[in-house]
């Protein structure tokens, strides 16, 4: 899924993230830690977008799952990243996997509806956690640990290692979607009726790839609620998450490893400078992604491609 | 040709919509090596009876036996992997894909399973290989970098038969393999199909009666779903039953 003319970019890309923090300004950092976790997300929705042509609408269920199961974790008592990082991961996979065996059995926009309804679903179950805020949220005791090597306390090692998180999901995703699991994913896509007639069960490849896809959203979320220390049904299964992820990775590039993390921060660059002059941002923002659609074509990281392959 | 047992034996099969039989109680013998073909006029039912043998559709009633096991049932993948293999009418390939990748899907396709996340498919020179093989036999060895979406309508016949012969099946269907093709590249392709005679079993839909008598063993001819006649093709060709389902047109004549 790289292309060798890909390279230059990517290192660039992976040079301004890694001098975020030299900027001296936790504003700034916090910014790019949100872009990263952001970015993880929407790269776990391109997956099923832009490689299995599967247009989820429910996102937020996993993103929001990893994040109440780390929340609740921590609060319990179990601070050990290296227990609550996997159980959150799992966690979302294991709800990817419920709600992919139904969803999976429609097609086209039924599939986006469904997944919707299944987000929404979620949502109403937070807000009736008595116990854990109901519609406010609850705020989280402290961030995990990981051993006493790292202690992503203070804003710039946790900046970091959401960025070794996100660097190590985008180098699996491009493994496995080079290698065979991921090629009858992109012929599912292309031609869902020539794939069975050459002996793959398409449903079973697209329900693993929907319950990665969950996993990965699940550790994003896992990773926001770290961030933020605080967990809430608004901003962490509300619909809105679902669709902002979806505007991401059409913002930066369906079908692309950077594309949605180009498009995550764009639009956080937007939204954090949109919402200070105005709180109907999205009346502003609203066209912009229109000029994107409109005028260019395949996506912002594309262009970027196209400018290194001249 | 009929003393071994049948390869593909189809048992009164029925399919209907809205009343509308498409196909009626067909039944019909196939043999291993065989050749037949199956003809008829536009809206016979020759893509619905591939359809059903291939499993895209279900059949609603009978019975079609393969290798000794009733798979009338099974889903396309299943029969894909039971020794299966089918050309389309409309070109169905996988357009994003380079014509070896295509290919070399396919050859994918008869591995158990392809739950496998780490080593690039491209570098498996076990799947590309055959690929390369095939549609250097086919005569695509130019376009083997070509994205499927880009080559032209006669490259993509070819790609088609290349994907099905990649899946190295027991029975080959092909559905009107020569559809749009000029009288060159029908000739060619009549010769390239006489190569796979014998070594393959086949079931070929073709309107294209020249490579119809060319090449088939026997030759069924369906009309309105039913199968009207079945035999040699010189005794379809005089049969009046025949000659009048066509209303005696495009029937090459005895000895043509």
């Amino acid at each position: 899924m790289v292309d060798r003319r890909e390279w230059p970019i990517i290192l660039v890309l992976a040079a301004l993230a890694l001098a975020v923090p030299l900027l001296g300004d936790t504003y700034y950092t916090k910014f790019a830690t949100r872009v990263a976790i952001y970015g993880m997300a929407a790269l776990s929705v391109d997956i099923l977008l832009g490689y299995a042509g599967l247009v989820s609408f429910g996102h937020a269920a996993f993103y929001g799952v990893g994040a109440y199961a780390t929340g609740m974790l921590i609060n319990a008592g179990v601070a050990s990243g290296f227990v609550v990082l996997p159980a959150a991961v799992i966690a979302a996979a294991v709800a990817a996997l419920v709600i992919g065996a139904l969803s999976l059995r429609t097609t086209g926009l039924y599939f986006i509806m469904i997944t919707l309804a299944f987000a929404q679903m979620l949502y109403y179950v937070a807000q009736s956690l008595r116990a854990y805020g109901g519609t406010d949220g609850f705020a989280l005791d402290g961030r995990v640990t990981l051993g006493g090597v790292l202690k992503p306390t203070d804003a710039t090692s946790f900046y970091y290692l959401c960025l070794a998180f996100l660097a190590l999901v985008l180098f699996l995703c491009a493994r496995f979607l080079k290698a065979e699991f991921g090629v009858v994913l992109r012929g599912a896509r292309d031609n869902a009726v020539r794939i069975e007639a050459i002996g793959f069960p398409a449903y079973r490849y697209r329900l693993v790839a929907f319950a990665i896809s969950g996993a990965i959203a699940g550790l994003a979320g896992a990773l926001m609620a770290n961030l933020n220390q605080y967990v809430a049904p608004p901003g962490m299964l509300n619909w809105e998450v679902s669709g902002e992820l979806l505007v991401m990775v059409i913002f930066g590039a369906a079908g692309t490893l950077l594309g949605p993390i180009v498009g995550a921060a764009v639009f956080l660059f937007f939204a954090d400078i949109l919402s200070g002059l105005t709180e109907h941002w999205m009346i502003i923002f609203g066209p912009i992604l229109l000029l994107r659609v409109l005028f260019v074509k395949d996506g912002l990281y594309a262009l970027l491609q196209k400018a290194m392959a001249r | 040709m009929t003393e071994t047992a049948p390869l593909l034996r189809i048992e009164r099969l029925v399919k209907r919509y809205d009343g509308l039989t498409v196909t009626d109680d067909v039944s019909l013998d196939i043999a291993p090596g065989e050749l037949h073909a199956i003809i008829g006029p536009n809206g016979a039912g020759k893509t619905t009876l591939i359809a059903q043998l291939a499993g895209q559709l279900a059949p609603d009633g009978g019975h079609i036996h393969f290798a000794g096991r009733d798979i009338a049932r099974d889903r396309p993948p299943a029969r894909a992997r039971a020794g299966i293999a089918r050309s389309f009418q409309i070109t169905s390939v996988f357009p994003s894909f380079s014509a070896e990748a295509n290919v070399a899907l396919a050859v994918q396709g008869r591995r158990p399973h392809s739950f496998r996340f780490w080593r690039a498919a491209e570098r498996d020179s076990a799947l590309v290989e055959p690929a390369r093989r095939l549609l250097a036999e086919v005569g695509l060895d130019g376009r083997m970098t070509t994205a499927a979406r880009t080559l032209s309508h006669g490259e993509h016949r070819l790609l088609e038969l290349a994907i099905a012969l990649a899946q190295e099946p027991k029975l080959l269907l092909l559905d009107e393999p020569m559809a749009g093709l000029g009288s060159e590249e029908s000739k060619s392709l009549i010769g390239f199909l006489r190569t796979l005679k014998g070594r393959y079993t086949i079931v070929l839909v073709e309107h294209d009666m020249d490579a119809v008598f060319a090449l088939a063993d026997r030759i069924s001819v369906l009309n309105a779903g039913r199968i009207i006649a079945t035999g040699a093709p010189d005794a379809i060709r005089r049969d009046p039953a025949v000659r009048s389902a066509y209303l005696g047109d495009d029937m090459p004549e005895a000895g043509a």
